[in-house]
């Protein structure tokens, strides 16, 4: 029974190195599936919600975005669920459920940030209720700051390392890669100081950081899992 | 060489064809096996179903807004296996089920080519935001296929798919539009 949160810059390896930790200490792993039970809250597309953290918006973007915005309107009914996470919206709370009704006639449905956080914050808290997971990415070393037990590890690597990751994951080139990750940076410290007023690379907010310049996935995971099985970090 | 496959809308007899492929042990094995009755499992339709009530059911399914069937023909044009895609228009996304049902033809990357025609479809017709799919651990075949195609890893579950009384891990894996954008052309590029 491990929760462990797995936070670090795109193209680290957190992916495969969670990965790892699942199949070695017997965990569930999830990852963008945070957001997809998210999206289920607050009724918006998931890219929406992976926009919040992941896109770098240009003044020019913000532009064009508020007048997409002012154009949108999106329609909320009766969703059905991912099998483990359960039915999703009968689920919900019924200020939720009456919200998202609500906003099924007219209402222009805009993903607000307070939304988006109060729901991958819920999410992350019932997977880390269920007592056996690995989390990965999403600020989940900050939601769970307070929830006993959980190990909180953070990961930091070169530009280079991140790149060649990069060109092998999303089978890009060297100078798209490089453009790529550094957009991706850009937004997730934004992302963690909008919404959490902190730099994720500040290792005060993790248990231990790894340095993947100098451990092979192998390695890394073999010690979170040895950390895991020492029993809760606090 | 890539297959050449296409898709066409269910038609009643498709349903009875998909019944008989479902009713061999090695095909249901490798995709939800079956119930405690030793009923093949499908997902969208109860295969209990006789001959004359084919009609009826068909009508039901092509009725649900929700559920798309989409029928797998080969490049000889015949049936050789069905595609569902299970809407939640709210969240513009999808669930994605594929079978191929003709098992001699497992292997030949029709499933790959087939998974593009669908992903087309789901994206650039229904324009929707993100494809998903369940796979469960003994279905390697469709995990590498899955993967090549650039669907991510959402999650992975231990336990959480029973099939024949036995419990396997299952894994979540969703594609964005914007990554499906991204990624098509190198895909289908690349060798199968």
């Amino acid at each position: 029974m491990s929760v462990i949160t797995i936070n670090g810059p795109i193209g680290c390896g957190a992916i495969e190195v969670g990965k790892l930790v699942s199949a070695n200490s017997e965990l569930n792993y999830v990852d963008r599936l945070v957001f997809s039970q998210a999206a289920k809250m607050v009724g918006s597309p998931v890219p929406d919600l992976i926009n919040k953290e992941q896109r770098y918006v240009s003044t020019l973007t913000k532009v064009a975005n508020f007048l997409q915005d002012a154009l949108e309107k999106s329609a909320i009914s009766g969703i059905s669920g991912e099998p483990y996470f359960g039915r999703g919206i009968e689920m919900l709370p019924a200020e939720t459920y009456t919200h998202l009704i609500s906003s099924q006639e007219s209402k222009s449905q805009k993903l607000n940030d307070s939304a988006f956080i109060e729901a991958t914050s819920q999410v992350i808290h019932e997977l880390a209720e269920s007592g056996s997971v690995v989390i990965i990415g999403r600020g989940s070393n900050l939601i769970l700051k307070e929830f006993p037990g959980v190990i909180h590890v953070g990961m930091v690597g070169s530009i280079g390392l991140r790149v060649e990751t990069m060109m092998k994951r999303e089978l890009l080139d060297s100078d798209d890669a490089e453009t790529y990750v550094d957009n991706l940076e850009k937004a997730r410290v934004g992302f963690f100081k909008k919404f959490f007023k902190v730099h994720p690379d500040d290792p005060s907010l993790y248990d231990f950081m790894i340095n993947m310049d100098v451990m092979s996935h192998a390695t890394a995971s073999g010690t979170i899992s040895y950390v895991a099985s020492l029993g809760p970090a606090h | 060489m890539k297959p050449d496959i296409s898709l066409k809308e269910l038609i009643p007899l498709d349903m009875v064809q998909v019944k008989t492929w479902l009713s061999d042990i090695e095909v249901n094995e490798m995709w939800y096996g079956c119930d405690d009755d030793g009923i093949p499992l499908h997902i969208g339709y109860d295969l209990t179903f006789k001959n004359d009530e084919c009609e009826n059911l068909y009508e039901t399914i092509q009725s649900d807004k929700n559920r798309k069937i989409l029928s797998i023909y080969d490049e000889n044009d015949t049936h050789v296996g069905e595609s569902q895609l299970v809407y939640e228009w709210p969240l513009l996304e999808a669930q994605l089920f594929l079978l191929i049902g003709e098992k001699d033809l497992w292997h030949h990357h029709l499933g790959t080519a087939a998974l593009v025609k669908v992903l087309d479809y789901a994206f650039y017709e229904n324009n929707l935001h993100r494809i998903w799919v369940d796979v469960p651990e003994y279905n390697v075949n469709a995990l590498q296929m899955v993967d090549h195609l650039g669907f991510v890893m959402e999650g992975h579950f231990r336990g959480a798919h029973r099939k024949n009384g036995n419990w396997y891990d299952s894994s979540a894996l969703g594609l964005l539009n914007d990554e499906y954008d991204r990624r098509r052309n190198r895909i289908i590029e690349t060798e199968l």
